[in-house]
């Protein structure tokens, strides 16, 4: 069969998953064994194909957590309740299974190490995904610009990477909407506009933006960014959804 | 090793949502408890006072009808399955609204056999006159005695049972009557012009 | 833009990168499109997925037209773009 010289070609390709690990008590961390995986960027999605016995399948998209260049193939799935692929990749699936995956796919929502730019990320919930490859990406090419992230969580056991975040120090904020962690001062709720002012990088630095996370969340921080002074040329968003009912 | 695409990769222990073929219900359909909401735009708001709907005859005269309108006609209580072309049924769920023909009752619809529903956002889809009389299709505007949601398609959806749930348009504001048929949204994207759960009308080839 | 009471539920047009390689066989989500309604030009990435119905339906984000929608039983595959002016797709070197 010719193979096409320049565009690559995007199919179904058999995944092992090779390991499973625990992030929360509501998230896993699965990493996949795909063949020939061509490498990502930071921020890219693969599609996940289940397949049942009897011939049903089911697609949902999930954001490569490892970072771009580590030749690491993992996604970060957080339960939605009743959510019938999320619940099995986290509380069912273990290491030898096997699912599909289409990717990687995405050249919009993408961070290169070749931006020299400061960077902004914000994340709702399991939008800190694409965000911590973003970061891990940046860590590991030891880029001198900074680039920094406000994380909206519910409650401290929500926290995704929570060690890693630790470690960002003064690079990370993490604010809970829900439950606050004993002894902070912060009452639980939702990010307020002041909050983005002060946790961020001011929009007169001209950082490139990255927001993610439920879809009310990530149009709530476009207003509040674009109210901020960010140029919303500057500003890229990946909407996660709202699927259950309100 | 890459899928051929002929065989594909079963998943260790995945099930998918429960899929139990009910006997009771059209062909590859399954029951599920809760109401989802399908979208092909962004949520209309209209309030019920804000609310219009024409009815346009093949000659082009038209009438206009408003919510107060609307509930001067006879109103019913409907108890209805539903069954979404995306394979989800939901049994027993209650309306209240007003036969459809209670409006075409004083138009002059000679010549008329098909009637496009009109949605605010933009939305159409078509439908044989003789679907929505004879009481078996109505303009609802209360749902599990609550006024209609705008998610489900308040202040006034169309519902018209017998047929795959896309045909009865959600925020409707007009009824086109029309003497040939022509496709609304889905139908101009291969949906069955006429869409019966029980034939399993899904799509117009396939 | 969004009502008090009513939650957005589009994605962007990323989500439905997978699909859209599928149909274009590459990538098109940093493709530019122009919009035939407003003129509006934007990645397709940008663009508001709605993904829930029968089919998908990609809107433009500054007019909420319909830019593309396609929807797919078992053999054929329907697609109408009369709402995307144009798409400029480079392929990346
Ligand atoms: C680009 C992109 C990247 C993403 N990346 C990530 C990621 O990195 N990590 C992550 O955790 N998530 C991610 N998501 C979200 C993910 O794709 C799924 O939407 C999420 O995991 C829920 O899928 P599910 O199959 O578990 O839930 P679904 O089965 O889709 O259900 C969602 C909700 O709707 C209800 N529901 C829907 N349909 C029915 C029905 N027919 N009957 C009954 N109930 C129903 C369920 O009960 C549940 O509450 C991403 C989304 C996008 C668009
Ligand atoms: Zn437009």
């Amino acid at each position: 069969m010719a193979r096409a010289a320049t565009l690559p070609r995007l199919t179904w390709q058999s995944a092992t998953l090779t390991q499973v690990r625990r992030e929360s008590s509501t998230a896993s961390t699965l990493r996949l064994d795909v063949a020939g995986w061509p490498g990502h960027r930071a921020g890219q999605h693969v599609d996940v194909r289940l397949t049942a016995a009897d011939g049903y399948t089911a697609v949902r998209p999930y954001s490569l957590a490892s970072a771009a260049g580590s030749g690491l193939v993992e996604i970060t799935v957080a339960t939605t309740p009743g959510g019938e692929v999320s619940t099995y990749l986290v509380n069912d699936a273990v290491a030898g299974n096997h699912v599909e995956v289409r990717g990687p796919l995405g050249s919009w929502f993408v961070w290169d190490v070749s931006d020299p730019d400061p960077v902004q990320l914000v994340a709702g919930g399991s939008g800190v995904v694409p965000l911590m490859s973003m970061l891990r990406t940046h860590g590991s090419a030891g880029h001198p610009a900074p680039m920094r992230l406000l994380y909206s969580v519910s409650d401290p056991e929500q926290v995704l990477y929570a060690d890693e975040v630790e470690q960002l120090a003064h690079a990370a904020t993490v604010l809970h909407t829900r439950h606050s962690p004993p002894g902070t001062a912060r009452p639980p709720g939702r990010v307020t506009p002041a909050e983005v002012e002060e946790h961020t990088l001011p929009a007169t630095s001209r950082p490139s933006v990255f927001v993610c996370g439920p879809t009310g969340f990530v149009e709530a921080m476009l207003t509040v960014l674009t109210g901020l002074g960010h140029d919303p040329e500057r500003i890229r968003a990946e909407r996660y959804g709202e699927r259950s009912s309100p | 090793m890459t899928s051929s695409g002929t065989q594909p990769l079963v998943s260790e222990g995945f099930s998918g949502r429960m899929r139990v073929q009910d006997p009771a219900l059209p062909p590859g359909q399954h029951l599920v408890d809760r109401f989802p909401v399908m979208s092909a735009g962004p949520t209309p708001v209209v309030h019920r006072r804000a609310w219009e709907l024409t009815v346009t005859t093949p000659s082009g005269r038209q009438t206009p009808w408003d919510f107060a309108g609307l509930t001067r006609l006879p109103v019913e209580d409907v108890v209805a399955d539903l069954h979404c072309v995306t394979r989800w049924s939901r049994s027993g769920t209650r309306w209240r609204g007003v036969p459809v023909e209670a409006l075409l009752r004083e138009v002059d619809d000679a010549g008329a056999r098909y009637v496009m529903a009109h949605s605010y956002g933009g939305y159409t889809t078509n439908v044989p006159l003789e679907d929505l009389l004879d009481g078996r299709a109505w303009l609802v505007f209360d749902h599990e005695d609550e006024p209609l949601s705008a998610e489900h398609g308040g202040p006034v959806r169309l519902l018209v049972p017998h047929l795959y749930l896309w045909k009865s348009a959600k925020w409707v504001n007009g009824l086109t009557l029309m003497s040939h048929d022509a496709p609304g949204f889905w139908e101009s994207l291969g949906y069955h012009l006429y869409g019966d759960p029980w034939r399993e009308q899904r799509h117009s080839r396939d | 833009m969004s009502e008090p009471g009513v939650v957005p539920r589009h994605l962007d047009g990323n989500a439905a990168a997978g699909a859209l390689a599928e149909l274009f066989g590459t990538d098109i989500t940093g493709a530019m499109g122009t919009c035939t309604a407003c003129g509006n030009r934007a990645a397709m990435a940008e663009t508001h997925a709605y993904v829930d119905g029968p089919g998908v339906v990609l809107r433009c984000h500054a007019c909420d037209s319909v830019l593309m929608r396609w929807a797919t039983s078992r053999r054929t595959t329907w697609l109408e773009m009369s709402g995307l002016r144009s798409i400029e797709i480079t392929v990346a070197p």
